[in-house]
């Protein structure tokens, strides 16, 4: 169940913050440190909110907390079948 | 193994001694008096009701035990706080749960149909809410190592 079509970089924005634990993460974004520890392997993407605050924490936009690949994105999309056009 | 995990196992451990002291203490301690009973859908209905009390009030003597050791153990988290992550994995469980449980309950008006003894329908749907409860939980912790 991991989300490979969403990357994360927050192992490595925690080493240059002088190596954060993920317990202090956790804690200033307001959430387990089993989320972060889920969230840093790709096993669970997290909501809008939580992504930002991890972004707002490290100082740094979204776009490099996280990473978005289409390719690997397995999109269920709704098919019509008689398109109207 | 995460304090999420821990509190699955224990839910899982503490619900299994629970319903095992409770059946043993109806059917083994006082089998002489509840046995002969077994066709009456009043003692039937006083033992889940009874069963329920029980259960609700030894949970949360188990739950109050748990955090106590918790504390002991010093782990630094609160064992009570939940994030987005336990409350999807939760609501996922819990589905997957009660799907189990309305299984067993739809189950147990097939003896009753068939003619069968009333015990049977009411013994069902004990274990559909017995295996729904445990499958809640063994998911809790499937969800918790492989993701969500």
């Amino acid at each position: 169940m991991s989300q490979q079509h969403i990357e994360n970089n927050i192992r490595t924005l925690r080493f240059f913050k002088d190596e954060l634990t993920q317990q202090a993460l956790a804690q200033a974004v307001g959430v387990t440190r089993q989320t972060i520890v889920a969230i840093e392997k790709g096993k669970y993407a997290p909501s809008l909110e939580l992504a930002f605050r991890i972004a707002h924490y490290f100082q740094v936009p979204l776009e490099e907390v996280f990473t978005y690949h289409p390719a690997l994105d397995k999109i269920k999309s709704s098919k019509k079948k008689n398109p109207k056009k | 193994m995460s304090l999420q995990e821990k509190k699955a196992v224990f839910s899982i451990l503490s619900s299994l001694l629970i319903l095992g002291g409770y059946f043993y203490y109806t059917f083994g301690i006082h089998a002489d008096e509840n046995l002969p009973l077994q066709d009456n859908v009043q003692f039937w209905a006083s033992f889940t009701l009874t069963m329920i009390v029980v259960t609700i009030i030894l949970k949360i003597i188990a739950h109050i035990i748990f955090n106590i050791i918790l504390a002991a153990t010093n782990e630094g988290e609160d064992p009570e706080f939940m994030d987005e992550f336990d409350k999807k994995i939760e609501l996922l469980s819990d589905r997957n749960g009660n799907y189990i449980f309305v299984l067993g309950f739809i189950s147990s008006m097939i003896p009753v149909a068939m003619g069968k003894p009333v015990y049977y329908m009411f013994l069902i749907l004990l274990i559909g809410g017995f295996v729904g409860g445990t499958l809640s939980d063994l998911w809790k912790i499937y969800y918790y190592r492989k993701g969500v």
